[in-house]
């Protein structure tokens, strides 16, 4: 992965976190109702479903990418950052086997992902919630449908970022 | 891929991934901490946050009083659309009118406060489903605001300053899992420990040792205690709405709904303890919903 590519990556969901925190405040539901689309997830998993560049590459694009929405997230430093890597390394190891070809499957791939994350995310802060943590689990299910619907929009305006990049689609496996 | 380079891939993997372990466990307690690259991203986000808020409130505001008005030249539909107009406008300045209705409980609470405050407006919310922060911009200079300082809202209280950076603070809402604020129960005294609810559906809390003999019922009021020096005494927490009693143990599970709608509160203030004792507002100056001052507590005052 370039660097540039890194870079333009991380802006793009130092944007989306911007845009995405903002107009929640605006909104007359809490988050718990509707919640945010986990928007560093997307990237994340658009990023490691390509495929493209080595694993530590990968690795520390997620990392700053996690640190990113630690900020945005009111999480704990680290946590965001930890299950993003940790997401990361699946999606590339995933990619392979992974047909993400129409945004019905991009859909349904958010959705397993962000399931996933969520649940991954409450065991790693279970310490948090003083013996509560079963409860939030209930937030998992409406967080991970909010990011699967959103998941097709944003990897497509990955790809319309990646393509200004790499202009040959030859070069991109994601088409 | 040679197994040297696979060898090293995995060396380089463990260790990049050993730095947000490292990270999480420093921080997993304390969440107040942020070091000069983060104040530097937030002071930037901050302003940026506020802009997107400011725009498409700003945008809503347009549509609503002009744009969606252009097409009312026709004169054959003149009073209709007029009609409309009217209606609209009466929607916002009714809503003009409840907004300065909570600005105006703010400045009587503040007045009536015998400690500084510093007024500060909602920008933006947590990304994240699972902690309730939202992001406040202060009115002036943030110098000196400091973590676990108090912010309340017309109704009560809204959480603490959870961090600071410039003129912008991450508030810690009651309702989150990390927050606890020591209350009573206005009726009876007891005293106990506020926590948010961890991935309720909605915002609420409960209350933890606070002691059988205590008895709470459905529907008490529960105020700060003053206890801790950042929260004055006396100001409404939320109403109890599900009490329940185990049959042994030496506490009692107290769930609360706050007072403050978390998903609507738009103006705030920072409560900036002085030396001296903080002492309550004036129960006039709190309104909760039900209108009925806040009994003072039977609890000790804050040392």
């Amino acid at each position: 992965m370039s660097a540039q590519r890194a870079i333009v990556m991380i802006l793009a969901t130092y944007v989306g976190l911007i845009i995405t925190s903002s107009l929640q405040a605006l909104s007359p539901w809490p988050v718990s109702t509707i919640p945010t689309p986990e928007v560093a997830l997307l990237v994340v998993l658009y990023l490691g479903l390509g495929g493209r560049g080595t694993a530590p590459a990968h690795l520390g694009v997620a990392l700053a990418i996690g640190y990113l929405a630690d900020l945005f997230a009111g999480s704990p430093k680290g946590l965001e950052s930890l299950t993003l890597g940790i997401a990361m390394l699946l999606a590339r190891a995933a990619s392979s086997r992974l047909d993400v070809a129409t945004p019905w499957h991009t859909m349904v791939i958010a959705l397993v992902a962000a399931l996933a994350h969520g649940l991954l995310q409450l065991a790693i802060s279970s310490s948090l919630y003083a013996g509560n943590a079963a409860a939030a689990l209930r937030l998992v299910p409406t967080t991970a449908l909010t990011t699967a619907l959103v998941a097709p929009l944003a990897f497509r305006i990955l790809h319309r970022l990646d393509r200004r990049l790499a202009p040959d689609p030859a070069r991109l496996r994601m088409s | 891929m040679t197994l040297t380079r696979r060898a090293r891939e995995l060396v380089i993997v463990a260790t990049l991934l050993a730095v947000p372990v490292l990270f999480l466990r420093a921080n997993l307690a304390a969440t107040d901490h942020l070091n000069v690259v983060d104040r530097a991203i937030l002071r930037v986000s901050a302003p940026l946050q506020a802009g997107i808020t400011g725009l498409v409130h700003g945008i809503g505001s347009g549509w609503n009083n002009y744009i969606a008005l252009v097409h009312v030249k026709a004169d054959n539909a003149r009073l209709t659309d007029e009609n409309a107009r009217l209606r609209a406008e009466l929607i916002a300045a009714r809503n003009a009118a409840g907004r300065e209705g909570d600005l105006e409980k703010l400045l009587v609470l503040r007045s009536s406060l015998q400690f500084d405050t510093i007024a500060a407006r909602v920008i933006a919310v947590e990304t994240s489903a699972f902690f309730r922060v939202v992001r406040i911009k202060l009115d002036r200079g943030g110098d000196e605001v400091k973590p676990g300082m108090a912010v309340i809202a017309s109704a009560g209280i809204v959480g603490r300053v959870q961090r600071v950076f410039g003129g912008w603070c991450d508030v810690l809402l009651a309702a989150d899992p990390k927050s606890s604020i020591d209350v009573v129960v206005a009726r009876t005294g007891g005293r106990g420990v506020l926590k948010g609810v961890a991935g309720s559906d909605r915002y609420k809390t409960r209350i933890e040792y606070l002691e059988r003999k205590d008895e709470a019922a459905e529907g008490d009021l529960i105020v700060t205690s003053g206890l801790g020096g950042f929260f004055p005494r006396d100001l409404p927490v939320g109403k109890v709405v599900k009490v329940d009693r185990h049959g042994f143990g030496l506490y009692q599970e107290v769930e609360v709904q706050p007072v403050v709608d978390f998903g609507k509160i738009r103006d705030v203030l920072v409560v900036v303890p002085r030396d001296a004792q903080p002492a309550g507002p004036t129960p006039e100056a709190i309104a909760p919903p039900d209108k009925a001052p806040a009994e003072p507590s039977k609890s000790e005052p804050a040392k």
